[in-house]
C-alpha cells in the first residue's frame, strides 16, 4: 500500500491538476495538485493515484552512476 | 564489473565500521517496504552477525486494528458500499475479515486511488470510503474530500483510520525499543520532509532517510554506521532525489486544511495520543462515526505486537508458517506484502 512508483510527465493537462504519465510504457493519468512548477518530462513519484514528488533526475543519474547502472533509455 | 566494485566497497565499508563499534548493531527500519526491500535483497543474511534487523510499526496494515475491520463489516451490512484498499481485504476482523464479508455479499469494492473513486462513484451509490495509511496517503484522502467538496456529492463518507509516524515511534523509541539506529520511512519523509523527523535527534540515536531501491538501502546502512561511530544524532538524508527539508508544503498544508490530531489506536503499540488523524469538525458530514471496544481488541494467538515491537522475529511465533501463512494469515503482519511476517515467510532465508 505504501510502494510508491517514479514516472514520466508525457502530457500536462488542462487545468494543471492532472497529467498523463508514462510508466514502463504503460499511460495513466494521475492528479498532479501537490505538485509546483510541474513540467513535462518530469519524473514523478506517484502514490495511490497521486503524485507526492518531484524525482531529481541529477541525483538519480549520480546514485546510477555511483554503482555504475545505465538509465533506460525508454523509461 | 564497475557495479560490483561499488557494491562491493560500500558492503566492506559497512562492516569495517561496525567492526570499529565492536558490536551487533540493532537496527528497526520503521517502514514495511524496506523490510521487503532488505529481505528481498538477502541484506539480513549479508549482515548477519552484523546487523539484526527489527522491523517497526510503518505498515498501515500491520497496525490495523481488527475494530476497524469489524465496523467497516457493519457498515456494509448496513448497506453501504465501503471502497478500500486492496491490501486491508484479508486482515482478519473479530468473526471475518472484508475479503470473506464480499464473498458472503457484502457490497466491498477495491479502489487503487481515492481521488479516482470518488471521480467515479455511481450517484446512487451510499459510499464509504476506508481511509487507512500514514502521511504518505492522507494527501490523497485530502484530495478527494476537495473533490467531493467541489462536486457537491452527498453519498460520500470517510471511515477514518489514518495514523501519524511521529507519536508512535516517540512511544516505540521511549518504552518498547533499545535500537542503535533507525531507518526512517522515504514515503512518509517525503511529505514531511526532514524536518519532520527532527524530533528523532532527541533520543540520541542515529537516523537515516533511506530509499528504497537496493542501493538506496546501502548508501543508508553506510551513513547510518557512519554517524552510530561518529555519535552523530542529526537525522540523515539519503534520499535526496525525492526528499526535501520542508517535504512537500502543498501536501502538508492539505493535510492541515482537511484534518486534526486525534488518538488512534495501534496493533502492538495500543492506544496511542495524537497518533491518528480525523477529520476536522467543519468537516464532520463526511466522517463517519466508528464505535471501538479497545478493551477487547489484539487478544488473539497472533503475536504481530510482539513482532511490531521487536520483542519476536515472525519464525519465533508459534503461529507462523504453521497455521498463518499469507494464504490463511492469522494476523496483519501476514497479511500484508510490506508486513515482516510476510516478508519472512517469502524470503525466509532467516533459517
Ligand atoms: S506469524 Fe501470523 S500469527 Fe504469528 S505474529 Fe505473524 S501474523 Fe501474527
Amino acid at each position: 500500500m505504501c510502494l510508491g512508483y517514479p514516472a514520466k510527465v508525457v502530457e500536462i493537462l488542462e487545468d494543471g491538476k492532472k497529467a498523463i504519465v508514462d510508466y514502463l510504457g504503460l499511460k495513466k493519468t494521475i492528479n498532479v495538485s501537490l505538485i509546483k512548477e510541474l513540467a513535462v518530462g518530469d519524473y514523478l513519484l506517484i502514490h495511490s493515484g497521486v503524485a507526492i514528488e518531484k524525482i531529481d533526475e541529477k541525483e538519480a543519474e549520480e546514485i546510477e552512476k555511483l554503482f555504475g547502472e545505465v538509465r533506460d533509455a525508454n523509461s | 564489473m564497475q557495479t560490483h566494485d561499488a557494491v562491493n566497497n560500500i558492503v566492506n565499508t559497512i562492516k569495517n565500521n561496525i567492526e570499529k563499534i565492536g558490536r551487533q548493531l540493532r537496527i528497526i527500519e520503521v517502514c514495511g517496504t524496506h523490510t521487503v526491500s532488505i529481505y528481498r535483497n538477502g541484506f539480513h543474511t549479508l549482515f548477519k552477525e552484523y546487523i539484526d534487523f527489527i522491523s517497526g510499526p510503518g505498515c498501515p496494515v500491520c497496525v490495523t486494528h481488527e475494530g476497524y475491520i469489524d465496523n467497516l463489516i457493519e457498515l456494509a451490512k448496513m448497506n453501504y458500499t465501503i471502497y478500500t484498499f486492496g491490501d486491508l481485504l484479508k486482515v482478519p476482523g473479530k468473526s471475518m475479515s472484508l475479503a470473506e464479508a464480499k464473498a458472503k455479499g457484502a457490497k466491498i469494492k477495491i479502489m487503487y486511488s481515492p481521488v479516482d473513486t470518488v471521480e467515479n462513484m455511481p450517484e446512487n451509490e451510499e459510499a464509504i470510503i476506508a481511509a487507512v495509511g500514514f502521511e504518505t496517503t492522507v494527501p490523497a484522502f485530502a484530495l478527494s474530500l476537495e473533490k467531493v467538496l467541489e462536486k457537491d456529492l452527498k453519498n460520500v463518507k470517510f471511515a477514518c483510520e489514518l495514523k501519524t509516524i511521529d507519536q508512535p515511534l516517540k512511544v516505540l523509541l521511549k518504552d518498547h525499543i533499545k535500537v542503535d539506529g533507525l531507518i526512517l520511512p522515504g514515503h512518509v519523509a517525503t511529505i514531511l520532509g526532514v524536518d519532520g523527523f527532527k524530533f528523532v535527534e532527541e533520543f540520541e540515536i542515529p537516523s537515516v532517510i533511506s530509499g528504497f531501491e537496493k542501493y538506496d538501502i546501502l548508501l543508508s546502512l553506510l551513513s547510518l554506521t557512519q554517524s552510530i561511530l561518529d555519535n552523530d544524532f542529526t537525522v540523515k538524508n539519503e534520499y535526496k532525489r525525492v526528499v526535501k527539508k520542508e517535504g512537500n508544503t502543498v501536501a502538508k498544508r492539505y493535510i492541515e486544511r482537511f484534518f486534526e490530531r486525534t488518538d488512534a489506536y495501534f496493533r502492538g503499540l495500543g492506544l496511542i495520543k495524537g497518533g491518528g488523524l480525523r477529520l476536522k469538525s467543519e468537516y464532520s458530514a463526511f466522517s463517519v462515526q466508528l464505535k471501538y471496544d479497545y478493551e477487547s481488541l489484539s487478544n488473539s494467538a497472533c503475536r504481530c505486537a510482539d513482532v511490531l515491537t521487536g520483542k519476536l522475529k515472525p519464525f519465533e511465533c508459534p503461529l507462523f508458517e504453521k497455521v498463518c501463512t499469507p494464504q490463511t494469515p492469522k494476523g496483519a503482519c501476514m497479511v500484508s506484502q510490506e508486513g515482516s511476517c510476510n516478508a519472512y515467510f517469502r524470503y525466509g532465508k532467516w533459517k
